[in-house]
């Protein structure tokens, strides 16, 4: 046993001697056998059993927002908040549950104890069939509580 | 319904859907030559400060960057390290190679976070 772990280390007080590529393949196995703590579950605004972007349309809009390559915030945090189903269609009142969710979230950031205040863009990439004052009031409220909404507009002749 | 002093509006539950192309014509056609020569040349290390993204800018992100003339070009000052994006919308494809290293959250239950480490789990 002793003697295994002597070679060993000697393989590897080698290898570093090398080369640092030496290492490349025990990186992958380490990475290969990373354990997998993601959760997956029903979402609760969309009313949708998974969680699974079946339209891609999220996904895209992330992309371009916080895409390390095509993105604007290379690095920024990413928080999807599913209020459309997989036809890409909700309610007012999916996106206004979503919208407390997302105060929520915010709250723990925003009380007096948090080491720094929440800096949160809120993408809402969808349109109404129709004037939501509810809605309106509720995106008005997050400007209020200082985040910054962004909101699609232009695409179609309607607007 | 209305009468009542707590309800701040009456209105029905309108259908909301979701907006804009899912095709990028502009920045995939436009010079796809450039475009494979720069995914050639691509580093696979952190970007530094004051980068630059391939050529040319897709979405329209140049107009970000300059305020007169569109040169093609994205330079980014910041990445944005603190800053939390929050997308009402389908969901976020979680293993997407455009946010590894980075952690995506998701709303599942009530209040509830689950956190997707974003590791190499395609291997």
């Amino acid at each position: 046993m002793c003697h295994t772990l002597t070679n060993l280390s000697a393989f590897v007080s080698l290898s570093f001697a090398i080369s640092k590529t030496t290492y490349l393949p025990f990186l992958l196995l380490v990475l290969m056998y990373y354990p997998d703590n993601r959760l997956r579950g029903p979402t609760v605004c969309a009313g949708t059993s998974d969680d699974y972007d079946y339209t891609n349309h999220g996904t895209h809009l992330a992309s371009i927002a916080a895409g390390a390559k095509y993105g604007v915030g290379k690095s920024t945090i990413i928080h999807s908040i599913q209020v459309l189903d997989a036809n890409g269609e909700g309610t007012v009142a999916s996106v206004l549950c979503g919208i407390e969710k997302l105060i929520q979230d915010g709250l723990d950031y925003n009380s007096e104890n948090a080491p720094r205040k929440l800096r949160a863009v809120v993408n809402l990439s969808i349109g109404v069939n129709g004037r939501s004052d509810v809605l309106d009031k509720a995106v008005e409220d997050l400007i209020e509580l200082g985040y910054v909404v962004v909101i699609a507009a232009g695409n179609n002749d309607g607007e | 319904m209305k009468a009542d002093p707590c309800a701040y509006a009456v209105e029905p539950n309108y259908i909301v859907r979701a907006r804009g192309v899912t095709t990028n014509r502009l920045g995939y056609v436009q010079d796809k030559q450039q475009v494979l020569r720069h995914q050639e040349q691509r580093q696979l290390s952190i970007p530094e400060f004051n980068r630059e993204d391939p050529l040319p800018a897709s979405w329209g992100l140049e107009r970000i960057s300059s305020r007169g003339h569109k040169n093609g070009k994205y330079i980014w000052l910041s990445q944005g390290w603190d800053t939390h994006l929050y997308v009402f919308d389908t969901g976020v494809y979680p293993d997407h190679s455009d946010w590894i290293g980075r952690n995506v959250y998701n709303v599942t239950d009530e209040g509830m976070y689950s956190i997707y480490m974003n590791a190499l789990h395609f291997l």
